[in-house]
């Protein structure tokens, strides 16, 4: 019973984490739109677009942090993994919580720092399109959290072991 | 002894840049080495906008910034960077004194907006427009793309002058000028001499289509955290900067427009049929259309201060 | 303060904790350990990514992914063979030059040996050639992709010291073609010596007619890249972004080998590789933000300029630093750590930012191929199924080159100099 509860749980981090590594493909997308838009807007019609290049940066910053969950669940991220692959298989497993667990601390530290941060500036807006800290910084807080997740689930062992192999990209 | 971070993006060489080296050390001098700031040049701590909310959470203690910048914590700042509107360097100077009616009340704005008091503001200089053609009136820029700041109050500087704003990044200004990417952009003549635009730009126009003051902020709570002594300190040594920076900019001035013309610039002034009466009506056709509603009390009482 | 931070960020690399991570982690443990305020860790993090400039990253990824996926790289191998594969060390000529091609479409030593890896070691080895021999070459041309434009560490390196992108990126096109001579030169003596093999059958010029017709599109990427460059039409990032239009037109209009299916994995693979580098600049933004506060990058610039003020002097040293630490640090973390420190001290005694830049990077890319932590080294024994120690040894050699061309550019300012400068005059 609990076992299934676990499962499930952790099937819906992995679509939480997918859905959002799907909007940042999105976003990846409009961010080529933008620039290339904000080139013929320049040459063509003799417009400059100040907008343009803020929407840009924003789709930028979101597209990283919306994707670093997945990776994170995935063990994707880059690490030098020569110490741990040369150990025998139970210090490296010790070595492997002891990485999840530095990652749980980070987050637990950025989502800290990010509370405080936007507790005070929130309510500032971008210069070009009056766009508040709150909606600038959602995709790092969202993508926090959902590493946190990810942290803890990859931290007692419930996260399905693939791609261990994948740290090089 | 305290002791107090500041930051900011200009390069220690230059006037903004060595007035926060001056302003640390009258800081020393006036509070009897109680007091110390250490200053952090060339955005080493983040860029600008970065600056001005490390400043309102409290990362670090002291920035500076433009007015149009320190807009981006409490929107009403932004007016102090309108084109054309300041009279002269001493009625900018006096609207910009702390003490002043229009400062206070945008000071008391600014505090309990963003924890964020302005300490002093000094004339950084006048915006003026290169090109690598004459320009005379606004005609002459129909259709040109400029480089402008992306803020709106600064591309509609641009585009009342009569051209198209384009924004590029402050790093790759001088090679889109070489390649053509803009056909020019308009800065006070510190930056055109420091960053060498005279090798990329033929034309100074002296336009003059704004005066910008470089406005020194503070956390608030960090000031609030100081003893009697110690903000008379930074008082003293703010009023002290204020005048020697503004004398500095001004001083160069002159000098550095005389250097870009040994460089071999064409300058471009009132005397040479730079029709300054037909830039200013329609740089402030376009302000009144998209600000006068906004801003248009702060105007009238910006226009009072004598 | 940095002495700590420094500790705790080594400790978590050796054990393995994620590059990013351990930046991050270890800067966020010393700021609340000294009293620092912790807010900086979101703030820098965040806006260290708000830059025109790296919006260039994902869009360059994304352009050579989209290339890669209409598979005209195969296509380009081809053709090269065709042209050069008669002459003794053939393959390995067509190894090179086709690295040299790729490297105008792609912006990453490890994204040249995802496309082109497997088939240049499959080929060679199938020719004849030693396996560590291929596997090294394989490492070694793929140093000349981050140097010729497009180029991430470049691109990330101009961010962090404020030099321009555009010019940075054309800095990089005269020591790409020198490393390539180079490489060209010593298979081209290997090849006397060891009597390496070469192709039999003369291709039929109608053949090879045929085959330049159909890779012309494909090949006239990288020009339009660097005419894009040149032109000034466009920043990097619209350059970038313009390359991503022109594979679309060609994939679906001309070699219509593109799917949306395939356009969607590309969008997917492109954030999965943008979001594991960009990560790492985050993080290691907030590390940079306590070394500075800490003064190190002054005291660094200030010891550097106490040893020598002569400029060559100090290239000479940072070239062994930047040796050793490329050594022991992945080289994006190593260019967001080192660069500001090293950067305005070396600026200050009068190097030219443009050969300082591709000093650092191509330094950093030979890096990719030292133990014990040589990113290539690991990708190209996955990829060719042989043990690390195998590859290492089959690089070894080529050394000779990357470093032989790393001493010209670090003597010689007009090869990185040169052509920027000419830029627009
Ligand atoms: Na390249
Ligand atoms: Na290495």
């Amino acid at each position: 019973m609990r076992s299934s509860m676990t499962e499930r749980l952790v099937g819906a981090l992995a679509m939480a984490s997918g859905a959002c590594r799907a909007l940042a493909a999105l976003l990846l997308a409009l961010l080529a739109v933008l620039v290339v838009g904000g080139v013929a807007a320049r040459n063509l019609a003799d417009l400059g677009l100040p907008w343009v290049d803020e929407l840009a940066r924003f789709c930028g910053i979101a597209l990283v942090y919306l994707t670093v969950p997945m990776l994170a669940l995935r063990g994707q991220h880059v690490a030098v993994d020569m110490l741990p692959k040369a150990l025998p298989p139970v210090p490296r497993l010790w070595l492997e919580k002891a990485a999840e667990l530095a990652m749980l601390a980070f987050c637990a530290l950025f989502l800290y720092a990010l509370h405080l941060f936007l507790g005070r500036a929130g309510k500032f807006e971008t210069p070009a399109l009056g766009m508040s800290n709150w909606l600038f910084y959602a995709p790092p807080l969202i993508g926090f959290v959902l590493l946190t997740l990810a942290a803890l689930t990859r931290l007692f062992g419930c996260a399905s072991a693939g791609a261990e192999d994948g740290e090089i990209r | 002894a305290t002791k107090l971070v500041y930051g900011h993006n200009n390069e220690p060489a230059s006037v903004a840049g060595a007035q926060a080296d001056w302003f640390a050390e009258a800081v020393k001098r006036h509070s009897g080495g109680d007091l110390t700031v250490e200053v952090f040049p060339s955005s080493q701590l983040g860029k600008l906008k970065e600056l001005a909310e490390a400043v309102s959470v409290g990362t670090i203690a002291f920035s500076h910034n433009t007015a149009g910048g320190i807009g981006s914590l409490y929107e009403p700042f932004a007016a102090l960077d309108t084109p054309y509107l300041y009279r002269d360097v001493d009625h900018l100077m006096k609207v910009m004194d702390v003490n002043s009616p229009v400062m206070t009340e945008l000071n008391k704005g600014l505090i309990a907006a963003a924890n964020v008091r302005v300490i002093y503001a000094h004339y950084f200089g006048r915006r003026n427009l290169t090109a690598n053609k004459a320009v005379r009136k606004p005609d002459d820029l129909k259709g040109m793309k400029i480089r402008a700041v992306p803020f709106p109050i600064y591309t509609t500087a641009v585009e009342g002058m009569g051209a198209a704003p384009v924004p590029v990044d402050w790093s790759e200004v001088p090679t889109a000028l070489a390649t053509g990417l803009v056909a020019g952009q308009e800065n006070p003549v510190n930056v055109i001499l420091n960053v060498k635009l005279y090798e990329v730009q033929s034309h100074l126009m002296l336009t003059g289509h704004m005066s910008n003051a470089e406005v020194v902020v503070m956390n608030e709570a960090k000031w609030q955290g100081l003893s009697a002594a110690q903000k008379d300190a930074i008082t003293a040594a703010s009023a002290e900067i204020r005048e020697r920076a503004t004398k500095a900019i001004q001083d160069n001035e002159s000098k550095d427009t005389e250097e870009l013309k040994k460089r071999g610039m064409t300058v471009i002034g009132p005397e040479d049929g730079l029709d300054l009466a037909a830039f200013r009506a329609s740089v402030d056709k376009l302000v009144q259309q998209r600000f006068g509603a906004k801003y248009g009390a702060l105007y009238e009482k910006i226009k009072a201060v004598a | 303060m940095s002495l700590l931070l420094v500790l705790l960020f080594a400790g978590m690399l050796v054990i393995g904790v994620p590059v990013a991570v351990s930046l991050g982690l270890s800067a966020a443990v010393t700021i609340m350990a000294f009293g620092l305020p912790v807010n900086v860790l979101a703030q820098r993090a965040v806006n260290a990514l708000d830059s025109v400039q790296l919006l260039a990253v994902p869009l360059f990824i994304l352009a050579a992914g989209l290339l890669s996926a209409m598979g005209v790289t195969g296509h380009m191998f081809d053709l090269v063979r065709m042209l050069v594969g008669r002459v003794r060390g053939g393959v390995a000529q067509v190894t090179v030059l086709v690295n040299l091609i790729f490297s105008g479409i792609s912006g990453a030593a490890l994204a040249d040996i995802g496309a082109l890896g497997k088939i240049q070691i499959d080929q060679m080895v199938g020719q004849g050639y030693r396996k560590d021999f291929a596997a090294g070459l394989t490492i070694a041309a793929a140093t000349i992709g981050p140097i010729f434009p497009p180029s991430i560490p470049i691109i990330i390196y101009a961010s962090v010291t404020n030099v321009s992108a555009v010019q940075l990126l054309i800095a990089g096109i005269v020591p790409a073609l020198l490393i390539t001579v180079f490489l060209m030169i010593q298979i081209g003596f290997i090849a006397a010596f060891r009597s390496l093999p070469r192709d039999d059958a003369r291709p039929a010029a109608a053949a090879i007619l045929r085959q330049a017709v159909f890779t012309f599109p494909a090949l006239v990427t990288p020009v339009l890249l660097i005419a894009g460059l040149l032109s000034g039409w466009f920043g990097p990032t619209e350059v970038a972004a313009v390359t991503v239009a022109y594979a679309l037109l060609i994939g679906f209009g001309v070699y219509r080998t593109l799917t949306w299916r395939a356009v969607w994995d590309s969008l997917l693979e492109t954030v999965d590789a943008t979001a594991n580098i960009l990560f790492i600049v985050a993080s290691a933004a907030v590390f940079a933000w306590v070394l500075t506060l800490d003064r190190v990058p002054a005291l660094a610039g200030s010891f550097l300029l106490g040893l020598s003020d002569n400029p060559l002097v100090l290239l000479f040293l940072v070239n062994v630093l930047l040796l050793l630490v490329g050594m022991v640090l992945e080289s994006i973390a190593a260019i967001l750590i080192i660069a500001p420190i090293v950067a305005p001290a070396l600026h200050a005694a009068g190097v030219d930012p443009l050969q300082l830049g591709i000093v650092f990077v191509l330094n950093l890319m030979i890096g990719l191929l030292t133990p014990p932590v040589g990113m290539s080294l690991y990708m190209v024994s996955i990829i060719a199924r042989m043990p690390v120690h195998t590859v290492v040894r089959g690089c070894a050699p080529f050394l000779v080159s990357l470093l032989i061309s790393l001493a010209v550019v670090s003597a010689v300012p007009a090869v990185t100099t040169w052509l920027p400068q000419s830029l627009g005059k």
